[in-house]
């Protein structure tokens, strides 16, 4: 079942909680990953999602088999103005030095690095990012 | 997350535990910007102990290092766990900046 909640970072320490319960047992060396993903998405959400008040997310997490293959699925809707993360955040240099690199800018980055899919649709007045994460080979 | 400060010589070891994300990065950077200020030249932060770190995480690691490079701290991180190195490798931090596999194997190298 989806947890919805006010899109706060101070909250992270509930859907770090609603994670660990929607992994299942045969899915929980992704644990880390899960809640690493997780808090990527809904930083990005608490970040840029609502300008001119705190509103809610949405997210929901669980075991898919996908041609296949058990994965884990995680979801993170918000109802901010349309805003696909993995299109309009900007793909960060890693070469930089650390003069040169700017502060933040990565979480998106990471998503997808940790990932093996992803993907954002506008639905009605909502935004709805979702990945998959697969187990190690 | 807990920072336990420890100082030997002109060296401040910096061991952290727990997780470090979006809630707890800043007392990183808060820890280590006192130890800056109280006149610390070389920083050792001690990273066997997180067990998680977030992007978060490593923007309180790129505004330690910045502010260490402006006041000429030398700093250098040892010991990650698996899932930190990962971190640091997927964004490049493993080669931006000095990993130690240990305290010990840092010993004289800052």
């Amino acid at each position: 079942m989806p947890l919805r909640i006010s899109a706060e970072v101070e909250l992270l320490s509930l859907i770090n909680d609603y994670i660990k319960e929607a992994v299942p047992a045969q899915l929980q060396p992704l644990l880390p990953l899960a809640q690493l993903v997780a808090e990527e998405l809904v930083v990005n959400v608490a970040s840029y999602a609502y300008t001119e008040h705190v509103g809610e997310l949405e997210i929901d997490c669980g075991m898919v088999s996908f041609d296949g293959q058990n994965m884990l699925y995680l979801t993170v809707r918000d109802w901010g103005p349309a805003y696909n993360p993995f299109y309009e955040a900007k793909t960060p240099d890693l070469t930089l030095g650390m003069d040169e690199r700017p502060i933040g800018g990565l979480g998106i980055h990471m998503v997808k690095q940790m990932s093996a899919h992803h993907w954002y649709i506008r639905d009605k007045d909502s935004n709805l990012v979702g990945v998959y994460i697969e187990p190690a080979a | 997350m807990q920072c336990t400060i420890s100082k030997t010589n002109d060296l401040v070891r910096i061991d952290l535990c727990g997780r470090m994300d979006a809630t707890t990065a800043s007392s990183f950077v808060t820890t280590c910007q006192e130890q800056i200020d109280e006149g610390g030249v070389k920083l050792l932060v001690d990273l066997a102990g997180v067990e998680y770190m977030s992007s978060a995480g490593l923007r309180g690691i790129l505004t330690v290092l910045k502010v260490s490079k402006a006041k000429n701290v030398s700093i250098g991180f040892c010991a990650p766990q698996p899932m930190v190195s990962e971190v640091f490798k997927i964004s490049g931090f493993n080669t931006m900046m000095p990993i130690f596999s240990s305290a010990e194997d840092a010993q004289g190298k800052l």
